[in-house]
């Protein structure tokens, strides 16, 4: 059942590749291992993990992480000073050619708040527009019941 | 070769053998009151002792340190707005709980309680359905002023209303480690992020067992 899941997973995270560089309009920007963990009812503000890499010749500036279906969205930092975390919204992140950035929990990830509607189960995709410079990247993310 | 004569075998006998039982004795000292368990992070032999607190749980109920004794406790301190490190944390916490409840007596006498820093948004009904979606025996609460600073104060835990970015919005800091609390509100250990099920699991486990060996 697990390497199912795991089969599902990987199945998914191409598929998120693939949808990425179809609709690459951020230059040389893939965007992979996209996942969102299924947020318990009542939450107000969602995060997204995925791997962000910048696959062209020419350096990346990453300035806007939407959703359709949520009303505000933002790239967003957890920080641990000691036993203390604290968060803060990230304006840019750059990628220079060939870097990899990983937006992952406890980090770096992008932030989804106020849903437009039901919050999304387990199993169900989010559309997510990636946006640098004017043009924009959209991928969809699928929920997962728990990290990959 | 010097021979000890006979008269003297038995006294010197008499003292290797007090020597033996004086250097038992001393070792088996040590061992129980200097010995550290191979318990990573366990407070002991001075583990902080939780007092009084009154929060109010999810049932919309006062929610004490009674609710803690006799009952092994793992507490966890944040908000429902946070959207990575607290989801994140019940999700480990759930599965830690799995783990444990399959080979120890956690699954009698275990519970976790999430501990809302947030009581301005954090109704006991939103924090009812918000817990009980990682597990159902999940407990949360949360209280005013006293309520819960008095609780953080014991624990150590730090909270911090921040604000964010829109009008009326805020985010809390705080402090995200796990309290190991004993049936007795010993809290034996501390564990920080990142938070890992199979790492809990284990010192929970050790921690439990170093207790009951202790009793």
């Amino acid at each position: 059942m697990k390497r199912l899941g795991a089969r599902l997973y990987r199945l998914a995270a191409l598929y998120t590749f693939v949808a990425a560089s179809a609709a690459s309009a951020c230059e040389g920007l893939t965007v992979t291992e996209a996942w969102i963990r299924e947020p318990p009812p009542g939450a107000s503000a969602v995060a997204v993990y995925m791997t962000l890499t910048n696959s062209g010749t020419a350096p990346l500036v990453l300035d806007s992480l939407t959703s359709p279906a949520f009303a505000h969205g933002m790239l967003h930092e957890t920080i641990q000073d000691g036993t203390r975390v604290s968060m803060r919204h990230v304006a840019h992140l750059s990628l220079a050619p060939g870097q990899r950035v990983l937006l992952a929990p406890g980090a770096l990830h992008g932030m989804l708040m106020g849903p437009q509607a039901a919050l999304p189960r387990a199993g169900e995709g989010v559309d997510l527009v990636l946006g640098c410079g004017g043009a924009s990247t959209k991928v969809t993310i699928t929920v997962a019941s728990d990290a990959p | 070769m010097t021979t000890i004569p006979p008269r003297h075998r038995a006294n010197v006998l008499l003292a290797i053998t007090a020597f033996a039982a004086l250097a038992a004795g001393l070792l088996f000292a040590i061992w129980k009151t200097g010995r550290q368990p191979e318990v990573p992070g366990l407070l002991w032999p001075d583990p902080p002792q939780i007092t009084g607190f009154t929060l109010t749980g999810d049932d919309g109920r006062p929610l004490t340190e009674s609710d803690l004794r006799n009952r092994w406790t793992l507490v966890f301190f944040g908000f429902t707005h946070c959207p990575d490190v607290c989801p994140g944390t019940l999700a480990v916490l759930k599965q830690a709980k799995q783990r444990l409840d399959a080979d120890s007596a956690f699954a009698s006498t275990g519970q976790v309680l999430f501990v809302s820093v947030d009581p301005a948004r954090d109704t006991p009904e939103i924090l009812a359905r918000y817990v009980k979606h990682f597990d159902p025996a999940f407990r949360a609460a949360t209280g005013e002023g006293d309520g819960l600073s008095g609780l953080a104060r014991q624990l150590g835990v730090i909270y911090a209303k921040v604000p964010g970015s829109g009008a009326g919005d805020y985010s809390m800091d705080h402090t995200a480690s796990i309290f190991v609390v004993d049936p007795t509100l010993r809290v034996l250990s501390v564990i920080g992020l990142p938070h890992d099920a199979a790492d809990i699991a284990t010192r929970v486990r050790a921690i439990m067992a170093f207790v009951e060996d202790e009793a």
